[in-house]
């Protein structure tokens, strides 16, 4: 398993995460669509990073 | 004198003997002396001609005066009606002109005023064509040894470049003025393009599904007036409050128009009918009654009662449904727009789904199939998915919440969704509050995708193809 960094993405188009999926392959992706979304655990993922 | 005329009597003196009956002022002789029993007698009269009778004249004189001021009295009144007429006609003309023209710019007002809310929705979509395009652009040139990602992201911005395209005719259509041109109008499409006005943003807060039916035949009309009540209908049906923002735009044929109407539209074959569903606040039953009568027509003024048939088409709450109550928020309100159909258009023949019925089980086990139909080629399609209730006691929930928790998204493609894993595809095209969600995919690889999600009572999560 990769030790690499986790980036929070919040996007709600699918092309556009595409995009952000291929810039960013070499990191960890977690996406939300919006805000409110926003998961305890993807909360604290953000904290980290 | 003229005029009086002498007859001569043959009277005697008077006579000698008289019989008893016979008096002697009454007795005539004769040249015999023969009692005459009728004797001569001289008459006198006089015999005037009208025209010298005074009294016969100025009774006449006074009568034809009379008569002739009458005359001319009432010749003056119809002359001075027949001007009041002609310039009554010329105020109800000119004021008809004045009263097209308003209703021309109060189109074009409520147009613009359309345009203006949606501007901002728009321009969030071009702004995501353009940022794609450009992302695209920026990963072609980092990888152009890699022939793989760069048809992909050609191929994105193909899909990208044309749901801009769709967006612009969208506008461009519903912008020209052609409120006056009559043509036939396919109202399907005119439905799929007042969607594509309403932009990501709109569709994020409000869920809209359209419901199309295939048998819909043409009607003339201005596409771009209905496309305007439709926004009217559905910006108003948006700003509900309520929990559930939800509008369903369906379209039907009517064989016969529904009972009870006061207004009906022009008699035709068939009718199509739009209707407008939303889960607000509902209608209070105090005002529907009044507020339908209040639009009765006038039989007097013929061009009210066009108006008032006109709004009773935009308007059209059936007469016999219950109408919803503001308290239950949970209510249903709809409107109906009922056109009339020169045209009859053959009725489709229903097809059968490919896709079978299959239970949650089978679905998270196998993989989905799609229809492929070559020759549809580059188009949108409407996908509707319905999810009206969760069996979380089938499904695990840490892998329902991954089929769930990500929302539908318009306009991201089925192309490459087909090449991903059941869960990435589950996961761009499910979120937990669906019912009744409208997709617009954008068919590039010559694909069409149609099928609906249904979680029956039982907990079944059940997959059926939309005919």
């Amino acid at each position: 398993m990769t030790n690499s960094a986790t980036i929070l993405i919040i996007e709600d188009d699918d092309l556009q995460y595409e995009i952000y999926e291929d810039a960013l392959s070499n990191y960890n992706l977690v996406r939300v669509t919006n805000a409110p979304r926003l998961s305890p655990k993807s909360r604290k993922t953000r904290q980290m990073c | 004198m003229s005029g009086r005329h002498f007859k001569r009597s043959t009277a005697f003196p008077s006579p000698i003997c008289l019989p008893a009956n016979i008096t002697s002022s009454s007795a005539r002789w004769n040249r015999n002396c023969n009692i005459d029993p009728k004797p001569a007698r001289l008459e006198f009269s006089v015999v005037l001609p009208w025209y010298r009778e005074t009294r016969l004249l100025l009774i006449s004189f006074a009568g034809l005066g009379c008569a002739l001021f009458f005359a001319g009295l009432s010749y003056n009144r119809h002359r001075r009606l027949l001007r009041s007429y002609t310039e009554v006609e010329q105020k109800v003309a000119q004021r008809t002109r004045e009263l097209e023209i308003a209703n021309r710019e109060l189109l074009h007002s409520q147009k613009m005023n359309a345009l203006g809310t949606l501007a901002a929705g728009i321009a969030h979509d071009f702004n995501n064509i353009l940022s794609i395009i450009k992302g695209s652009a920026q990963i072609i040139e980092d990888n152009v040894e890699n022939p793989q990602k760069v048809r992909t992201r050609v191929d994105r911005i193909k899909t990208v470049v044309e749901q801009g395209a769709g967006i612009v005719k969208a506008m461009l259509g519903f912008s020209r003025d052609s409120a006056d041109q009559l043509t036939a109008c396919d109202l399907n499409e005119a439905m799929k393009d007042t969607i594509k006005l309403l932009g990501d943003r709109f569709l994020r807060e409000v869920q809209v599904t359209f419901e199309p039916a295939t048998d819909v035949p043409d009607v003339m009309c201005s596409k771009d007036f209905i496309q305007q009540i439709l926004l009217n209908f559905i910006f108003k049906r948006g700003r509900v409050y309520g929990q559930r923002k939800q509008v369903i735009l369906s379209t039907r044929t009517l064989e016969t128009l529904p009972p009870g109407m006061i207004l009906a539209p022009a008699k035709t074959p068939v009718y199509a009918a739009i209707s407008v569903k939303d889960f607000g606040s509902g209608i209070p039953p105090e005002i529907c009654p009044g507020f339908l009568s209040r639009f009765s027509p006038p039989k007097q003024c013929p061009r009210a009662a066009a108006l008032a048939s006109a709004f009773r088409w935009f308007m059209n709450w059936p007469k016999n449904s219950k109408p919803a109550s503001p308290s239950n928020p949970s209510s249903i309100t709809a409107a109906c727009l009922l056109l009339s159909c020169p045209f009859r258009k053959p009725r489709m023949p229903r097809r059968e789904p490919r896709l079978k019925w299959k239970r949650c089980h089978e679905i998270r086990n196998s993989k989905f199939e799609f229809e492929r139909i070559p020759g549809a080629g580059y188009g949108n399609d409407i996908c509707c998915f319905e999810i009206s209730r969760w069996p979380r006691r089938i499904f695990p929930l840490q892998r329902f919440s991954t089929l769930i928790n990500t929302p539908l998204q318009r306009g991201g493609g089925c192309d490459y969704a087909l090449d991903k894993p059941f869960q990435r595809f589950s996961r761009r095209f499910l979120r937990p509050e669906t019912s009744g969600m409208v997709a617009r995919l954008s068919s590039n690889f010559e694909f069409r995708i149609c099928f609906e999600f249904r979680v029956s009572s039982f907990g079944f999560l059940t997959l059926e193809p939309c005919p």
